[in-house]
């Protein structure tokens, strides 16, 4: 069973409408789009969704996804507050903070799973 | 009106052909600077400088091209199902790591934000910028912080995992691919998710967990952080 490009991304954009509504029927504390995703995957985990209804128009959009990064880098050069917050002291705690966010779990799972191997022998 | 609508439409064209354009770039020379995420982004800032665009105008190509990324979102469920098997063997990894990292990441903003003086409302603004942008916003405004601060402050700090972290995790001899993913995930969210499928679907498919995890765990444990302090 085959849908065509324009089925699939309907089904996504349901999908995506559902988690806003619930989220605005429910006032989850979570965007609508998360929520959209999590639907999908339990649909995909309890086959009520097919894979294949889905597949090409999700993995088109991920492939080009680096598209959608770029309007909001480009609108962070243009506006008008962008100079204003960046002084020194802050984009150092966002290069040290973002360093540290990732180191800090890059090594928690290097150790986690030296951890693992040693147990092992 | 209509002259509005043709401003947002070129912008749109223009933002579209700049990426086709930097991805030929980078298809032919295949080198790593030439990411289209900074070609493109270099290219399109000079043609609306060039174009006199306004801030204004391109928010509005911003709200279009942001239905797209929710759209996106939404279908990282895929890669997510494709690797759930190989990920619920790794659920103790994944929440380990997750933690420790945002909670690392947190405690760093928290640290140097008291030794540099700043006031609460940019502390508000910055104690979310590891998450994706959606939920960033919300944390952002329970907080008391500004919403198009804490914008900047996750491109931003996004962009610095991206540009940095490879590299950074290649120099420390971190091999490991849930290691890779999940910290690109963790520190850069989608941009982070998306630098990591380039490694591979293991790593894709952590990163994307990482995101959602993280996100899922700041946004319960944020609104603690006052009672802390």
């Amino acid at each position: 069973m085959k849908l065509n490009w324009l089925f699939q991304f309907i089904i996504l954009i349901g999908f995506l409408f559902l988690g806003h509504m619930i989220v605005s029927i429910f006032s989850v504390p979570l965007p609508g789009a998360i929520v959209g995703m999590i639907l999908l995957f339990i649909g995909l985990l309890t086959r009520l969704v097919n894979i294949k209804w889905i597949e090409k128009a999700s993995s088109f959009q991920l492939k080009h996804l680096t598209l959608l990064f770029i309007p909001p880098i480009a609108g962070l050069f243009l506006s008008s507050s962008f100079l204003d917050i960046l002084q020194w002291n802050i984009l150092i705690i966002l290069i040290v903070s973002s360093i540290c966010c990732l180191l800090g779990t890059a090594f928690t799972v290097e150790w986690y799973e030296k951890l693992k191997r040693r147990r092992a022998k | 009106m209509n002259i509005i609508l043709l401003k947002v439409l070129f912008c749109i064209m223009m933002t579209i052909a700049c990426y086709f354009v930097s991805l030929k770039i980078y298809n032919k020379y295949k080198k790593n600077w030439l990411n289209p995420l900074y070609t493109a982004s270099t290219l399109l800032i000079s043609l609306l400088l060039l174009f006199h665009v306004h801030e204004e105008t391109y928010q509005q190509v911003n709200f279009i091209f942001n239905q797209l990324l929710q759209l996106a979102v939404v279908s990282l469920a895929v890669p997510l199902y494709k690797q759930w098997s190989f990920l619920k063997k790794n659920y103790k990894k994944i929440f380990a790591g997750v933690m420790c990292g945002t909670a690392l990441g947190v405690i760093s903003v928290l640290s140097l934000a008291h030794l540099f003086h700043l006031n609460e409302q940019l502390l508000a603004s910055l104690i979310p910028k590891s998450v994706t942008l959606p939920i960033a916003l919300t944390i952002a405004t329970d907080l008391g912080g500004l919403a198009s601060t804490t914008i900047i402050f996750v491109i931003i700090s996004a962009l610095i995992s991206v540009m940095i972290g490879p590299n950074l995790l290649k120099y420390l001899g971190i091999k490991s691919k849930s290691a890779k993913g999940l910290a690109m995930g963790t520190s850069a969210q989608m941009l982070g998710a998306n630098r990591s499928l380039v490694w591979g679907e293991e790593e894709g498919a952590m990163g994307n967990v990482a995101m959602t995890t993280s996100a899922l765990f700041l946004a319960i444990v944020v609104p603690l952080i006052p009672y802390l302090l």
